[in-house]
């Protein structure tokens, strides 16, 4: 029984201090959002990307972190449902205007999405050429 | 926590599992897990089945743990940086252009149906990630309270009718996870986690910074150009 219990304890043992590595890099990134509040970041994205530069630089290793890194990535989703269910808060103010918002909200995300997707193609074409040093057509 | 708050985290978690299923059995755009549990929480909530604030409580844990797990996409991106840095480019061209178009795009949108300047500058935020959209409206002087709406809205409209449109015009990987985190944010990067490549989901992370970013930059130009608020 013990022995199939221990690789369990330490799978568990690994996701929390895993856990516990990412609510730091979160709780530094809320410092420099505190620290600078002109800079249009939330603590959450400045931690995202102090993770980033931190394992870049090798000051945090990435097997410390995969296990509950690739698990909190799995669960993105399910995370976001909070955050969209609180759309009822706002039924009323989104239904005085549902079609005007409908509309824009649809056709400005068609019209958004390609022009972003559009622009990224263009230039990762453009870069590639460059890279491969062959001359402009 | 009350027996209600306790029911809606339960029923939360049992209709994700639910959405889950069946999107990896029969994975069309609608059955998008995210789009499809908060449609039916809606409904749940939006009824009062269960009343928002014992939503709220009992969800606690989920949102909270909403933070942790976007540091973890620095994580995604460490391993997918072979293709960051290939993509660094398209990826600040992408998203500051495509965050342009939305500022001004979805606004015009919006007056030439008709609506107020107020609804206009919030639609304006639209693609800008809620807690940096939130502090930018304050700033530009939009309405905060109608903007999170507006945003979580588009995170959900992009998340289910972004995959099918680009790949239908034949935008793959990178222009895809790029374009679905300009204009959906997290909700949009959410929906790629598992469904698209590791490399569509981490370019849509930073795409989703990189958009709001640009946002808080550029607003107040889109802003003074069309005259809002």
């Amino acid at each position: 029984m013990h022995l199939r219990l221990w690789p369990r304890a330490l799978a568990l043992a690994d996701l929390l201090v895993g856990g516990a590595l990412l609510i730091a890099a979160w709780a530094l990134g809320e410092g420099v959002a505190a620290l600078l509040p002109w800079a249009p970041l939330p603590g959450s994205l400045w931690g995202m990307l102090l993770a980033f530069a931190a394992l870049e630089a090798g000051w945090l290793p990435e097997a410390r972190i995969r296990r509950a890194a690739s698990t909190l990535v799995r669960l993105l989703g399910l995370l976001f449902v909070p955050v969209g269910v609180g759309v009822v808060a706002y039924g009323e103010l989104v239904a005085q205007h549902a079609a005007a918002i409908a509309v824009a909200i649809v056709a400005g995300s068609i019209v958004t999405l390609l022009a972003s997707a559009a622009v990224a193609a263009a230039v990762a074409a453009a870069t590639s050429r460059v890279r491969r040093g062959a001359p402009r057509s | 926590m009350s027996p209600a708050a306790v029911l809606a985290l339960v029923v939360t978690l049992a209709v994700y599992a639910l959405a889950d299923r069946l999107d990896a059995r029969v994975r069309r755009p609608w059955t998008n897990p995210v789009a499809l549990t908060v449609a039916a929480l809606i409904v749940v909530v939006g009824s009062g089945v269960i009343p928002l604030p014992a939503y709220r409580e009992g969800t606690e844990p989920l949102v909270w743990a909403l933070r942790p797990a976007v540091v973890a996409l620095g994580w995604l991106m460490h391993r997918q940086r072979a293709t960051l840095r290939r993509y660094a480019w398209p990826l600040l061209g992408g998203a500051t252009f495509g965050g342009a178009v939305s500022l001004i795009v979805t606004p015009a949108i919006a007056r030439a149906l008709g609506a107020d300047p107020t609804l206009q500058a919030a639609l304006a935020l639209k693609s800008v990630t809620s807690a940096v959209g939130v502090d930018l409206a304050q700033r530009v002087g939009a309405d905060a309270a109608l903007t999170v709406p507006l945003v979580i809205l588009t995170g959900i409209v992009g998340a289910v009718i972004g995959p099918p449109l680009l790949r239908a015009l034949r935008f793959r990987e990178g222009p895809l996870g790029v374009a679905v985190g300009t204009n959906s944010h997290g909700i949009g990067t959410a929906a790629l986690a598992g469904r698209e490549s590791d490399a569509a989901t981490a370019l849509s992370g930073l795409a989703m910074a990189t958009t709001a970013v640009a946002s808080g930059l550029l607003a107040p130009l889109a802003f003074a150009l069309l005259g809002l608020p």
